[in-house]
This record gives structure tokens, sequence and C-alpha cells, in this order.
């Protein structure tokens, strides 16, 4: 009875066991390999265990004769070999069970382990995507600046061409309704300086994109007249943008020099321009010209005056050297064209003491009077504003008119006696303060002259290689400095008696 | 320009204004003095003349060699734009060959 319950425990034991290997290895049953691989090593003593309770809850019960515990002993028995065999396989290999297991999952049970995973892989080495930079994509938004700027050249282009169009219009346009006039009025029209011939050439020529000038010569008294064409710069983008900011507009500019003598013999002995200065203009241009170029500022040192009083629109003012000047230049038909051009004309500048604009020199005052030549400048506005169109040429047509009427009214204007007097006081005024500012400076360039001189005489004096010709020189330029100071010492003394 | 003669001579017909109506026209074949064309020298009067072409060629050189050495792109297309503006302004008397340079 004693060795029956010994027997039982162990088989209860195993009973009690076989609930918690079903519950986890249940899918083990289809691997009948594990079975028999692991059958004779490992589940060894499990075995005998089995047997021995087994035999033996055979032989005990039957002496009991229980024999419904038998059945169900045996049933147990056999179950537990089973599902203990079973169980034991899953201990024993878990790694293989893994595999199982997974690959169990994938099929049976879950969908969406694949995905599972992958993830997993993925928690274990993160991966970077990296952004792709711009300049290595191969799509238009990564060129946009050099777009960019090729569409901005190219519009410098397109206006470069058609500013340069319509300049060259505007010139010929000019030309073709001067062309006339100039013609019968000059002998030579159309100058490029080249050919050997004086031919009329009948062209304008181009200087600049939007600079023509044209050269007239062969008229009585009138050296030559160069008109040019200053346009506004169209072929230039960044112009025409500044333009809308501050407009500017097309001018003429005629430059004509009175020639120094006579041409015919009848008129030989007179003078084909007196001696004045005269200028007249809207007031905003005066006021520069006074500042700014030589002969004006030291001319007319007045401020400008109003035109009202000859009759000229308000917006006018007259820079003379004297009044009888401008009584004479403003007579009826002068006052009839500038009233009636008033908003074309920007200046109008008669001188025959003309050089220019004022020579700002770092070194100081230039030493010499600079170059004048008699010149009748006359400035003009061609209408529009920027916008001009070929038809505003022709209304350029008077003016030329104007021109050609005062170099004729220059070469008839005399100024009486007192006038004259008066002009030349004044020019010597204006030499002799040039002469004192320079003085300096003069002396200065003499006596390096001087030097200069003496040392190339001494050199030449060292260089004579004859000895008896050496000696010759030697005394003359001795002699020579004697008499200088002998000179001195002479004029000297005739100031000292003067002073006396 | 020296073989060229400033003041040459030019035959003109010149007809003398009529007064009267029933006055023949008279004609007169005049010797007029005609002067030839000479530029203006540029070194009497430098402060007139348009100095934008010369900067903007200056300009374009420095932007080109920023560019060039400092790896600038930017630079490289000022450099072109300046490049442009001196040519549209320039006098036609240049050289060709030195604005043709200056593009490059």
């Amino acid at each position: 009875m004693q060795r029956a319950y010994l027997l039982l425990i162990p088989a209860l034991l195993l009973l009690l066991a076989l609930p918690v290997s079903r519950g986890r290895y249940n899918d083990d049953f289809d691997d009948g390999e594990d079975l028999a691989d692991f059958d004779d090593n490992d589940f060894a003593e499990f075995e005998d265990m089995n047997d021995d309770p087994a035999a033996e809850a055979e032989t005990a019960p039957p002496p009991r004769a229980s024999p419904s515990s038998q059945p169900e002993e045996d049933e147990d028995e056999d179950e537990a070999t089973v599902e203990l065999e079973d169980g034991l396989d899953g201990f024993e290999d878990s790694e293989t069970q893994d595999q199982d297991m997974y690959s169990k999952y994938d099929q049976e049970e879950f969908e969406g382990i694949g995905d599972m995973e992958k993830t997993g892989h993925s928690m274990k080495d993160p991966l970077i995507i990296h952004t792709v930079p711009a300049h290595l994509q191969n799509s238009w938004e990564s060129y946009y600046m050099e777009i960019l700027m090729v569409t901005g050249l190219l519009a410098y282009i397109m206006n470069y061409i058609i500013g340069k169009n319509k300049n060259s219009r505007l010139a010929q346009a000019w030309f073709n309704s001067h062309r006339e006039l100039l013609e019968s009025n000059f002998a030579l029209v159309g100058d490029d300086g080249t050919s050997k011939e004086a031919v009329s050439t009948g062209k304008l020529n181009q200087e600049n994109e939007h600079i023509y000038n044209l050269w007239c010569s062969g008229r009585l008294c009138c050296e030559g007249m160069l008109i040019q064409l200053k346009f506004v710069k169209r072929q230039d983008l960044l112009n025409v943008l500044a333009r809308m900011m501050r407009p500017a507009c097309d001018q003429v500019v005629c430059i004509n020099q009175i020639s120094h003598r006579s041409q015919i013999k009848v008129t030989l002995n007179e003078e084909d321009m007196d001696t004045f200065v005269f200028a007249l203009g809207t007031k905003k241009v005066m006021a520069r010209h006074q500042k700014e170029l030589q002969d004006l500022s030291e001319f007319c040192g007045d401020k400008p005056k109003s035109g009202a009083k000859y009759g000229l629109p308000d917006s006018l003012a007259i820079l003379s050297e004297m009044g009888e000047v401008t009584d004479g230049m403003m007579d009826n038909k002068m006052v009839h064209y500038i009233t009636n051009h008033a908003e074309k004309i920007e200046s109008i500048h008669f001188s025959d003491q003309f050089s220019g604009p004022k020579v700002m020199q770092e070194e100081g005052q230039p030493l010499k009077l600079p170059d004048t030549k008699k010149t009748l400048l006359f400035t003009f506005i061609v209408p529009g504003m920027g916008n001009t169109s070929p038809k505003d040429m022709d209304a350029l047509l008077p003016l030329m008119n104007m021109v050609i009427y005062s170099i004729d009214k220059v070469k008839k204007l005399r100024l009486n006696r007192e006038g004259k007097l008066k002009a030349d006081r004044n020019r010597a005024r204006v030499e002799e303060n040039f002469l004192k500012q320079t003085h300096a400076q003069r002396q200065e360039a003499a006596q390096t002259r001087r030097e200069e001189k003496k040392r190339a005489e001494k050199e030449r004096i060292m260089n004579e290689e004859d000895p008896e010709r050496q000696r010759r020189l030697e005394e003359a330029s001795q002699r020579r400095e004697q008499k200088k100071i002998e000179k001195k010492q002479m004029k000297m003394k005739q100031i000292k008696v003067k002073a006396m | 320009m020296k073989s060229i003669i400033h003041r040459q001579p030019k035959l003109c017909r010149v007809e003398d204004k009529r007064v009267n109506m029933t006055e023949p026209i008279q004609v007169f074949n005049v010797c007029l003095w005609c002067c030839r064309y000479k530029p203006p020298s540029t070194e009497s009067n430098p402060t007139l003349e348009d100095p934008t072409p010369d900067y903007m060629n200056l300009l374009g050189m420095i932007f080109s060699m920023c560019g060039l050495m400092l790896k600038l792109k930017w630079c490289a297309w000022i450099a072109v734009y300046c490049s442009f503006i001196s040519f549209a302004n320039s006098r036609s008397s240049e050289d060709t060959k030195q604005m043709m340079s200056s593009f490059m």
C-alpha cells in the first residue's frame, strides 16, 4: 500500500505538468523529426521514469483491482509520454523552434509579420535618407539663377538694338530736313577729315551710338560749323531706366568758328567779329555757364539779367559784357526767332575769347593763357523730352535759320568807340591778372631755363678735347657773364637815378 | 593727318540776290576757303569725355578676376553685364579687338 502511494505521487506530478506544457508548445506536433532525434538521448531518464511508474502502476493497481484507474493511468501515461516528449522538445531546441514559430506565424496566424520583421531590422540599423542636393538634380529649378541672368542679358541686347536704330533714324531725319538749308549756305557739308580733297561726304559722322557730328565749312566769315546731335543714350538699358527717374532730352549743338581774317578783298581790313562776349539762355544754364566757362566768368561778372526788358520770355536770362552788345544783338528779327522757339533754346553764346570750360590744374595756374577762338555756340533742345520722333526734327529747321542769321549779324555788329575801349580795357585787365597770378611760376620756369643753358654750355666746354679750344670757350663764356653783370648794374643805377 | 591741308579752296557757284525781278541773275564763281574737319583732341579736354565705358571696362575686369579666383558665380555674371554696358557706351573710334577681348 505504501509503495502504491509512492508511485501515485510522481504520476500526479506528471499530470499537473501536462497542461503547462500543452499551453506553450501546441504547434510542435508537426515536427516529428525532433522527436525522433531526441528520443534516445535526452529523454532517457524521463522514459525510465515513465516506464517505471507505468510498469509499477500496472503492477500495483492490479492487486488493488481498481480497473477504472488503470486505463486512466494508462491513458495518462500515454498522453504523458507523447505530451512530455513534445514538451521536452520545445524546451531543448529554442532557436529552431523560434524559426518555426515565425514561419508558422507568417503562414497561419499573422498577416503583417513580414513588415514587423523589417521594422524590427530598421530599429536595429536606422536608415538615414539623404536629400539629393539641388545641383545634382536634373531639373529646371536648379538653373533659375542662370535663366534669370540670360533673360536680363537678352533684354539688354534687345534694348541696345532698338535704341541704336531709333537714334540712327532720328539723326537721319534731322539731316534730311536740314540738308537743303545747309547745302545752300555752306560749300562743304559733311567732312570726316580723312580724305585729301575737300569733298562733301553728305553724311553724318557717327562718333558714338548716341552722338552724331556734321562738319560744314565754306561760308563767308565762318571758318566752319560743327553740328553735334547729342541724343539720349537709348542703347544703354541702365540709362533708359535712369531716364525714367530723371527725364533728359536730346540736344543739338552748333559750334561756329568765326575766322580771324577776312576772306573777301572788299572787306580787307574789317574783322569778322568784334570783340565782345554775349550769352543768352535758360536761367539755370546761364548760372552754370557763368561758373564753368572761362570767358563768361572773366568778362561777364554781373548776374544774369532777365530777358523781359527786350521782349523775351521770363524764362530766359542774358549775360553780357556790356549793355551795348545786348542792344545790338537783340534786334527785332532775333527777338522774333527767340520768342517763337524759346522752349527749344537751351543756350546761345557768342564770344571772341572762347576757350572752353575753366581748366583746373593741380600744380597751380597754367603758365600760358588758354587759346581763344571767336566762336558762336548754340545749344538746342529737341522737343519730345526723350520720346522724340523723326517728325520733331523738322521743328529745328527755323533754329538753323537763326544760326545762319546770327553768323551774318555778328559780322555786321560793330561796337562804337566807347564800347571798343571798354572791351580792350577788359581784355587787358584779364591778361594782367593772369600774369600776376602766374608771375612766381613764370619766374621759376625762367630760372630753370637759364640754369639749363649754363649747364649745357659747361658740358660742351668739358667735352672739348682740344685744350686750346677749351681755354678759348671758357674765356668767351666768362666774358659773356661779365657783360651780363655789368648790364644789370647799369640798370640798377638807372632805376636809382629815376627814383631820385 | 599732316598731309591733309587744313584750309582748302573750293569753287562754288553763287547766285546773287536779286533786288528786282527784272534784273538778270548774277552768278559768280566764287572760290571759297573750306576748313577741313579736325576731330577734337581728347588730351586738351579730358573732362568733356564720357568716362562710363572706361569705368565699366575696369569694373568688368575686376569682377571677372574676383569670380575666377574666389569662384563666385554672381561676380562672373556682373562682369558679363559690365562688359556689355561698356560696349554699348563705347566710342566708335575704339578698337574692336580690344572690345572683343573685354568680352572674354
